[in-house]
């Protein structure tokens, strides 16, 4: 009886530690997409003009009423308490290029939905189905996207080291476009430039057949242009937008008078602008969210920096936001648009930044908020978000300052919500594994590494080259090392052959190289410089390259990282051994890569 | 008559159990070590000095220092105290007493098991207040039975051991064993950053596998397959228990 009694004391005081542990919070507050939530006590900007204090209900990602006193009216409803807050739409950035994490990054920032301006069109497809259901807890910004864009051979486009369809005259116009449309493109963005000074450009009747084309598929066509005189052809060719705004010093009376009138719109992208002329806004941006605790802007900070260090020219800048100020008060729709992530920009982060470009340039901080929400929605029929009203999705941020008075309040994120259901910043922001010094390799037995994953053989016939390899484990025991054996051929602009190993099992989950100073590796071969190149999820496009010389008889070095920015070396997923050009036919031995600190 | 023995028998357990519980309260060269060993060093590595690794290291270490903490009461409290009541003549006279051997070993068991309760509760402890571990409920709970069940194969080999070695000798035979294996197997290190030749050579080790399980219920593994780890640990198992057996008929028959 005492022992009985003993015993179920213990498994009493048991059970009381394991439920007293600390757990994870719901990830989602709202488990039940059936259940109305109605927000309360917040100033609400629907999209076009303050509402004052006015409750809004959302169920199954939808905004089903906005109104006084909603409590009442839905009294099984799950309320949220944002008194003293602001709330306005989800943001709409409508200038990105996305791909990778893209999205998830995006929306952390309230930006909500992306307007995409060129990606890999698998890319954009796989991205289509999310944003058709509006009850999903999605947990990134919605995609819209041009695919690929339009443009000359060898024209701006096709420097990014995969191949896209170039179009050569008007004939070719109306198939080119269906051929997108095919694709799935939302609208047809088009590159064009007057004088063709840096790269080919497409001429002036293609221009007008393809933007013909795309009115007759019943699609928008937008022109990325970078001067006055492209500008004025574009307008004159009917397009219904320019996707960058431009720093000549002309006057644009006229054409603002002419893109008002044909109903025109411009996202001028002046975040890219700035950072092309060395007009850096980094600091600021990533100070003014010091104080939000649950988003990290710092972690942004390398690749926020301008991509013109030297010789700052601010007043190509001031350029462009006058024409900006010309066109806003002649009547022209502005757009919001940030062009990441090109550098100098991030996504989402940077649209923070365009919205406090656009006052600077004459515009109200209403007509801001409009240029990333109403505006965007109207210009490109997205006909269910950008504002709050019923229907429209329940994408909406709450903010702890007042965007009236002071633009840049936009940064104070209390929370964000993506079809009703809140970001969660926890399960987004995990740090990745941190590497430290290790023998990675040493080929004695097979291809496997010490994080147990494996050498492949990798080529640019994924982009369509035609490049070869063949890649073994040579000499098995302790004198083994990998034996790459290839032929790059010249077939894709960036050749390449050689040998890739990721760092983890799915190639999903990055690591963090932070710690190490570079790769120490035993290399024989034929003679000539070879590339070690780091994949990084920061730059996904692109991965990071070092050069190292080989020669024909064994010999170690260290290929440093110390070029590589500490940002892009903190998430990277993978490494690759390859010859490129001017090799051609070529055989590389390497051996004990260890990873050193 | 049945209802009396098994009364008589379920009391002698328990008397058995109380009596093993209280030996090694009144041990402390047992107490230290086993109890203060791996919540001091988790204190030390997994909270205090865990200052770039946070909240990650901090589970890590928890898992891992789980696995050190468990293996001590395991080993020495089955290992020792067989060897040194085998050396005073204890084990004959219980081998003539009522207790049956499979309640001395039973006592022995949960004996070894409320003691990796109580590290596991205080590591638990320390890792939740100070260390930031957030977990599942059904992770907490899993990683509490993983301990407790993962004790069995170093219960084993502590028997091994404290039938075949003499007292003294036993306790310096253990700590060989102890100390060497739960370092070589990544318990205070993580084992990715040894050597290859030195990885190798955890993957042989018990303490290694258990850990590896421990890790795989936080997503902290190597992402080795989960029934290798089982399958050593239950080769362990069987072969140590089988030396064990045989080192009991050995001290029967002399």
């Amino acid at each position: 009886m005492k022992n009985t009694l003993i015993f179920t004391v213990i498994i009493g005081l048991l059970a009381a530690f394991f439920s007293l542990l600390p757990t994870p919070a719901p990830s989602a507050a709202i488990a039940n997409k059936e259940q109305v939530t109605v927000i309360t006590g917040a100033e609400v900007f629907d999209g076009h003009e303050w509402r004052g204090k006015v409750d809004v209900a959302f169920k199954s990602g939808m905004i089903i009423d906005v109104g006084e006193q909603l409590t009442e009216k839905y009294n099984d409803a799950q309320k949220i308490d944002a008194t003293g807050q602001y709330l306005i739409p989800g943001l709409i950035d409508a200038h990105t290029h996305a791909w990778d994490n893209a999205l998830k990054d995006a929306v952390k920032y309230g930006v909500t939905t992306e307007l995409d301006m060129f990606t890999n069109t698998a890319f954009a497809s796989t991205q289509r189905a999310m944003r058709n259901n509006a009850s999903d807890d999605v947990q990134q910004a919605d995609l819209f996207s041009a695919g690929t864009l339009i443009t000359a051979p060898e024209g701006h486009g096709t420097e990014y080291g995969f191949h896209i369809d170039t179009i050569e005259n008007a004939g070719q116009a109306q198939d080119f476009v269906k051929a997108r449309i095919d694709e799935g493109a939302d609208y047809i963005k088009i590159v064009y430039s007057a004088h063709g000074r840096h790269m080919p450009s497409i001429d002036k009747a293609t221009l007008k057949a393809l933007i013909d084309a795309a009115h007759r598929e019943n699609k928008l066509a937008v022109v990325h242009i970078s001067d006055y005189q492209s500008a004025r052809d574009v307008i004159d060719a009917g397009a219904d937008g320019l996707v960058h705004g431009f720093m000549d010093n002309r006057n644009v009376d006229e054409l603002a008078g002419d893109m008002a009138k044909n109903q025109q719109f411009v996202i001028p992208t002046l975040s890219i602008l700035a950072s092309m002329v060395g007009v850096n806004k980094t600091n600021e941006l990533v100070d003014s969210f010091k104080n939000v605790t649950h988003l990290n802007a710092e972690q942004w900070r390398s690749q926020l920096a301008s991509l013109r260090r030297a010789k700052a020219r601010p007043q190509l800048f001031a350029n462009a936001q006058r024409h900006i100020g010309t066109m806003h008060r002649a009547g022209v729709m502005i757009l919001a648009g940030s062009d990441a992530p090109n550098p100098g920009t991030v996504h989402g982060i940077s649209l923070h930044s365009e919205l406090a470009l656009l006052v600077e340039s004459g515009l109200s901080t209403d007509d801001a908020l409009k240029a990333a929400t109403s505006n965007v929605a109207k210009a490109f029929k997205l006909t269910d978000r950008g504002i709050i009203a019923v229907n429209k999705r329940a994408d909406f941020l709450l903010l702890n300052g007042d965007p009236r008075q002071l633009i840049t309040n936009t940064r104070k994120i209390v929370k964000v919500y993506k079809n009703g259901f809140p970001i969660d910043y926890q399960t987004n922001d995990s740090a990745n594994k941190k590497l430290s010094s290790m023998m990675f390799s040493t080929f004695d037995n097979d291809l496997t590494s010490a994080l147990k994953t494996q050498w492949y053989p990798t080529t640019d016939e994924q982009f369509g080259g035609n490049s070869t390899v063949k890649i073994e484990a040579a000499n098995e025991g302790e004198n083994g090392y990998l034996h790459i054996k290839g032929d790059v051929r010249r077939k894709f602009n960036f050749p390449w052959a050689g040998a890739f190993i990721s760092f983890s099992k799915n190639n999903k989950s990055p690591v963090d190289l932070r710690n190490l100073s570079g790769v120490k590796l035993s290399s024989k071969g034929t003679v000539g410089q070879y590339k070690l190149m780091l994949m990084s999820t920061k730059q996904a496009m692109r991965p990071v390259e070092i050069p190292f010389n080989v020669s024909d008889s064994w010999q170690d070095q260290t290929v440093s990282f110390k070029t590589i920015k500490p940002d892009l070396l903190s998430s990277v997923t993978g490494m690759v051994i390859v010859a490129s050009t001017p090799i051609n036919a070529f055989e590389l031995m390497i051996d004990n890569v260890e990873f050193v600190e | 008559m049945n209802t009396l023995i098994e009364t008589h028998n379920r009391s002698s357990f328990v008397h058995e159990l109380t009596l093993d519980i209280k030996m090694a309260l009144r041990e402390p060269s047992f107490i230290w070590p086993t109890l203060a060993f791996p919540l001091m060093f988790y204190v030390f590595f997994g909270i205090v000095f865990s200052d770039h690794g946070g909240q990650n290291s901090s589970t890590y270490l928890m898992v891992s220092y789980g696995v050190f903490g468990i293996m001590a009461p395991a080993l020495f409290g089955f290992g020792a105290s067989v060897a040194s009541e085998r050396d005073k003549g204890w084990l004959a006279i219980k081998q003539i007493s009522p207790v049956s051997a499979w309640q001395y070993m039973a006592a022995k068991l949960v004996n070894a098991i409320v003691f990796s309760l109580v590290i596991v509760i205080g590591l638990f402890t320390l890792g939740a207040v100070f260390g930031d571990v957030v977990l599942a409920r059904s992770q907490w709970l899993a990683i509490a039975g993983l301990m407790l069940i993962g004790s069995l194969p170093f219960c084993a080999i502590g028997l091994a051991i404290g039938f075949w070695v003499k007292g003294k000798a036993a306790t310096a035979v253990l700590n060989l064993i102890f100390l060497p294996s739960a370092f070589l197997s990544g318990l205070a290190i993580p084992v990715i950053i040894f050597p290859t030749w030195l990885q190798k050579m955890a993957m042989a080790l018990p303490p290694y596998h258990l850990s590896q399980l421990g890790l795989s219920l936080v997503d902290m593994s190597l992402g080795q397959s989960i029934w290798l780890h089982i399958g050593c640990l239950i080769i362990t198992l069987i072969v140590a228990s089988f030396i064990a057996v045989k080192g009991y008929h050995h001290c029967q028959t002399k």
